[in-house]
């Protein structure tokens, strides 16, 4: 199980979450950009949020992945990369749970561009 | 659930994928996988250079839910610390596996283009770092081997020393927007 889940809240006051209460899954392609108000990373069921993007009408610029890094022999490094396309983005260290980094145009590799 | 993603050597004719995620593998004079095998190192030269049977890795997804597994990197530390004398290599871009052939217990073919069709024109693997990798071709959204095919081998001149060099480190890296 991910250490962190995604819920995307609407202007209209419903939400999509990736993974809800009675174990139902959303694609994350299934998320309605048109009216997407908020993308929030949570903790299992949403009570520790981790991070949260707010849309005002541009939507469509919301760039989310799970970026890994596997070293052999070593335990995998997960970050959630989001933020708005061609504006910022963040890497949020799935073990640590923080923030790691904004984007700086220094790149140390976390940062690449998000293919979606 | 994030995709299950592994590191997969391949060997043989057929080939052989094997697992080498949380472990080493051995690049030496001979196609197998071994974590510490000391049965055919490559012979140091005379002159010239003596090289590895080449190693081709891939990834792999085993098991992937409703996303893509795309945007794959491949980089070292940029540093090579395999001792004098000896260098690694790497290409990549094929996308169909050639097995690796040579003198075993001596030296393998050398990597290039006509040994190994589709591979580009092998570099110092170190010149791949986290701020600079190399970019691998490929996405899938089912389970499957995923990009193309990263092909390394180490290069041993005469003024290499006896015995297993150091080990050096290797990552991939990949976006994943599964459930």
């Amino acid at each position: 199980m991910a250490k962190l889940q995604w819920t995307a809240r609407y202007n209209d006051g419903t939400s999509l979450n990736q993974i809800d209460s009675d174990g139902t899954t959303h694609a994350y392609l299934d998320i309605d950009r048109t009216k997407l108000e908020t993308f929030i990373l949570h903790e299992g069921e949403g009570t520790i949020i981790k991070n949260a993007v707010i849309f005002d009408g541009d939507g469509e610029k919301l760039v989310w992945t799970r970026r890994t890094r596997m070293t052999l022999g070593e335990e995998p490094q997960v970050f959630h990369i989001v933020g708005k396309k061609d504006e910022f983005i963040l890497a949020i260290s799935e073990d640590y749970g923080t923030t790691v980094a904004r984007h700086n145009f220094v790149d140390d590799g976390l940062f690449y561009e998000v293919v979606q | 659930m994030p995709a299950t993603v592994q590191i997969r050597r391949w060997t043989g004719a057929t080939p052989t994928k094997t697992d080498i995620t949380s472990i080493n593998t051995r690049l030496q004079a001979d196609d197998t996988h071994t974590t510490a095998g000391t049965t055919n190192p490559i012979l140091i030269p005379a002159s010239g250079s003596n090289y590895s049977f080449w190693a081709t890795t891939s990834l792999y997804v085993s098991a992937i839910t409703s996303g893509t597994v795309n945007n794959i990197k491949w980089y070292t530390d940029g540093s090579n610390s395999l001792g004098t004398g000896v260098s690694l290599n790497v290409s990549g871009a094929a996308s169909t596996y050639t097995q690796a052939t040579g003198t075993v217990g001596t030296t393998g073919t050398v990597l290039n283009n006509t040994n190994y069709p589709g591979v580009g024109t092998p570099v110092s693997a170190f010149t791949y770092t986290s701020g600079s990798p190399l970019s691998i071709t490929g996405s899938t959204t089912s389970a499957a081997d995923v990009g193309t095919l990263v092909v390394l081998q180490i290069a041993v001149d005469s003024t290499a020393g006896q015995g297993a060099s150091a080990t050096e480190t290797i990552t991939w890296q990949y976006d994943d927007t599964s459930v």
